[in-house]
């Protein structure tokens, strides 16, 4: 059984049909690509799989169970995390409260215990710490700690996004183009990164333009175009697909 | 020297709590000290802004009318029920905080401009019907006659600094906790906080019922005061003379909005001769303070006493 | 009954009307700037007040009067815009605190006008006469007539000057692509600048307006604020049309209540209405959402 499916899942916008009866699996321990040109419909994929937007059709099933109509954070607590293509950071915030927003969900913590500070308080924000402090470690942001988020370099920013993303141990992780905007030293970096998120056990979907980094990470891969799926398959297979070419190319570039 | 500054700034709350607790030593004349005692009483309505506003990021402009609320509620069971004033003291905060429950449900779907609307509205809604229910509130005659919590007003002076303590130590621990950190994601961005996990609705009606729990707190201790009650002390003026007192404060600090507090209670009397052009210079400062705000950023009046640079709020 | 069914009916549409300009004052600014000006009910009253001072206490005529105060709340609003909003708009300041800004404004303006003017009420004589004109067989006052064409007239004016000219047009770019605008060479702080000379000067004229219906009083600002939020809540937000229609809705529920029912909580009917209806249609009834783009 698959880890995230979504059965012929639609969206439209008024008119436009933003994603077009689209089956997809991601299964366990997987990193699954999801590619296609500008504009095809893929972060509303992403949109409508954490419940941002509801879709006008199909279904979306995650871990055995039919998602499709919950809300932005039952989804979440669930165990489905992801990163946003415009980076949406608390900027005024620390890097350490940036990461420990992510674990608002498992943490237990209710206003009579936080009034009194009672030792229940203290003792999960002793674990609280330990759990950031390695999330940061794993990103390799364990030296910023302290700094504010706004401040920090551009590609910083995205890899503390992730943190924040991975912190809680969800099941599945979405990434939105993680790698853009990021030089190449940056990319192998973050390919070792992701590599280790998967060995911790967390299964991921990712949309990237950067085919090099689509390639070495990937295990199965779905191309998108207009909403629609048009190839399915490992990176060489779809590679190879002429539909995927014309996609990308148009007819007459397709050699 | 500068080992007292770095005392002050790290513990400014602590600092102005303990200089306020000397104020009964102090040769202040009857009529200061009452002053004195209603800025401690209007701090608390200022730090319910800092949570609702500061933390949460939603606007309102009708505290006058929660207040009210409370104000009024402790001074119709005990000057019309006799009822006892401290069972009156338990019972306006719970009144005030479902009041503002009801105000929370627009924040919902509305923000911005709608909300803040909705707010103004809610507040003129409470004082009419203050003004006209006069089998109620006795109207525009005013509600006399309210028995106070303790008749000695050093006593009430105490009490009243105990419960301001209280409230600050709480919200700070808040403003650190995860539930502060919650509402401070949705202030800057609602949806990723509730893709974050955080159940949005929930914590934005948490906000209002806390910031109006504390509207009501401050609301009894008001009447308590006073003793004497008018619809004329609930205007829209004083929902943004409230914002001010905030807004002064920095709008995210707690002692901030202790000192604003007192400021701007305090001003008028300083100011006796200005009377006229009172709220002139009110409104003269908020602009100016708002114009500014960037420039003055997470500025905290305890910033004043260290040599470093700013922290996050 | 009929008699006073058309005279209701034509005090609703007065104040409606009343209402819907500043509403439309309000939708310019909000167009051009995504600010909530919560002081356009006072600078209507300021507009007034000026009228006042110039037609009244200066005695200059009519029309010398009606312009010189068209012109001094204009530069008002062209003042306000670039030397207080302007900047802090292009700072980035967080929306909340520039709509306190004008929360302050409108309180600053209220009790400037309780300082200078005091707080008994004023009038003046108003250009159209006292004597009733009779209208579908009811007498009427001919100010509740002719205000009903000089606002018709100055809204169809406005969509003209907006739609048919280069600076509206101009204007009209810089409310929906600011950017873009930019690229074409119009300067961003001048057209806001512009938009809130124009928001001012309406107001100037539903101050000029309104003086013969109400009198005017410091207090007269906060009266009209509140109706008129509630015009350009329920007509939808940075539409013209829907400050229009909310405006007239809000103008005959207004005066019917407070006829049939009770005056004294006139406002408080208003409100719920307001409340009900942005719980069922946030968006008002012309609604412009625009989307977020996650």
């Amino acid at each position: 059984m698959a880890l995230l499916e979504t059965v012929g899942l639609c969206k439209r916008f008024g008119g436009l049909t933003a994603v077009d009866n689209l089956d997809m699996q991601v299964c366990h321990d997987q990193i699954c690509g999801l590619i296609g040109p500008n504009g095809s419909g893929k972060t509303t994929v992403l949109n409508v799989i954490t419940g941002i937007y509801k879709n006008d059709g199909g279904k979306v099933i995650f871990d055995g169970k039919d998602i499709s109509n919950l809300s932005p954070h039952e989804i979440c607590e669930l165990g489905i995390a992801r990163t946003f293509q415009n980076i949406r950071l608390l900027g005024n915030q620390t890097v350490y409260d940036n990461v420990r927003l992510g674990l608002h969900i498992r943490t237990k913590a209710d206003l009579l215990n936080i009034i009194f500070n009672s030792s229940k308080v203290k003792n999960e924000n002793r674990d609280i710490q330990k759990t950031i402090e390695e999330a940061l470690e794993i990103v390799g942001l364990s030296n910023v700690k302290n700094e504010i988020a706004r401040n920090l370099p551009y590609g910083k920013q995205k890899l503390l996004e992730i943190a924040r993303a991975i912190v809680a141990q969800p099941k599945l992780l979405l990434l939105d183009e993680p790698a853009a905007g990021l030089n190449t030293k940056e990319t192998n970096e973050l390919m070792d990164i992701v590599k280790n998120i998967k060995d911790k056990g967390i299964s991921i979907l990712l949309i990237e333009h950067q085919m090099d980094f689509v390639s070495g990470l990937t295990d199965r891969v779905y191309v998108i175009n207009y909403g629609k799926k048009i190839a399915e398959g490992t990176f060489d297979e779809i590679q190879r697909d002429p539909v995927v070419a014309e996609a990308y190319l148009g007819r007459k570039g397709v050699k | 020297m500068s080992k007292v500054l770095n005392f002050v700034s790290k513990n400014f709350l602590t600092v102005i709590i303990i200089l306020l607790a000397l104020v009964p030593l102090a040769s202040f004349s009857d009529y200061e000290f009452y002053v004195i005692a209603r800025g401690l009483q209007n701090s608390i309505i200022a730090v319910s802004l800092v949570i609702l506003l500061g933390y949460t990021g939603q606007l309102s402009l009708g505290h006058a009318g929660l207040l009210a609320v409370g104000a009024y509620t402790y001074g119709i069971l005990t000057a019309t029920y006799g009822v006892n004033p401290w069972l009156a003291f338990i019972i306006a905060p719970a009144v005030t905080a479902l009041t503002g429950a009801i105000l929370g449900i627009p924040s919902f779907k509305l923000k911005g401009p709608f909300l803040v609307v909705t707010t103004i509205a809610l507040g003129e809604i409470v004082r009419k019907l203050i003004l006209n229910l006069e089998w109620l509130t006795r109207g525009p005659y005013g509600l006399m006659g309210i028995k106070p919590l303790f008749k000695d007003s050093i006593m009430m002076y105490y009490f009243t600094l105990l419960i301001v303590w209280f409230i600050c130590v709480a919200t700070e621990r808040l403003s650190v906790s995860k539930i502060g950190l919650a509402l401070k994601a949705i202030k800057v961005d609602e949806i990723a906080a509730e893709v974050l996990g955080v159940d949005v609705k929930k914590y934005k009606l948490m906000a209002f019922t806390i910031s109006s729990t504390l509207a009501g707190i401050s609301g009894a201790i008001f009447a308590s005061l006073t003793g004497y009650l008018n619809p004329d002390s609930f205007t829209f003026a004083d929902s943004a003379t409230f914002l001010l007192m905030t807004v002064l404060g920095g709008m995210t600090s707690v002692p901030g909005a202790v000192v604003g507090a007192l400021s701007v209670t305090a001003l008028p009397e300083i100011l006796r001769f200005l009377e006229r052009i009172r709220m002139v210079i009110y409104s003269l400062v908020l602009l100016i303070i708002i114009r500014f705000s960037k420039q003055l950023g997470n500025f905290k009046i305890s910033d004043i006493f260290k040599g470093k640079k700013k922290e996050a709020v | 009954m009929l008699t006073t069914v058309v005279q209701l009916l034509f005090q609703g549409v007065n104040m409606g009307l009343i209402y819907a300009l500043a509403g439309i004052g309000i939708s310019l600014i909000w167009n051009a700037s995504s600010l909530f000006n919560f002081s356009q009910g006072d600078l209507l009253t300021l507009g007034g007040y000026a009228m006042l001072t110039l037609f009244a206490m200066m005695e200059l005529s009519y029309p010398v009067a009606l312009i010189g105060t068209i012109v001094i709340m204009g530069c008002t609003g062209y003042i306000l815009s670039k030397f207080y909003f302007y900047p802090m708009f292009s700072e980035g300041l967080d929306q909340q605190v520039i709509l306190i800004g004008t929360v302050s404004l409108s309180v600053l303006i209220r009790n400037s006008i309780l300082l200078s003017w005091g707080a008994d009420p004023h009038t003046f004589a108003n250009p159209f006469g006292k004597t009733p004109i009779n209208l579908f067989g009811v007498n009427v006052m001919p100010h509740y007539f002719w205000n009903i064409i000089i606002v018709a007239a100055l809204i169809g004016v406005l969509q003209l000057f907006l739609r048919g000219t280069l600076i509206g047009t101009a204007m009209r770019a810089v409310a929906q692509r600011p950017y873009a605008a930019t690229l074409m060479g119009i300067k961003i702080e001048h057209m806001i600048s512009l938009t809130f000379l124009l928001s001012t000067s309406l107001a100037a004229i539903s101050g000029i307006l309104i003086a013969p219906i109400l009198p005017l009083t410091p207090e007269m600002g906060g009266l009209v604020n509140t109706k008129a939020f509630a015009a350009v809540l329920i007509g939808g937000l940075g539409s013209f049309a829907g400050a229009l229609v909310g405006g007239i809705i809000i103008g005959i529920a207004e005066v019917f209540f407070a006829t049939l029912i009770t005056a004294s909580y006139k406002d408080v009917f208003i409100f719920l209405m307001l409340i009900v209806f942005l719980m069922f249609k946030p968006g008002g009834i012309f609604e412009a959402k625009i989307s977020e783009k996650v």
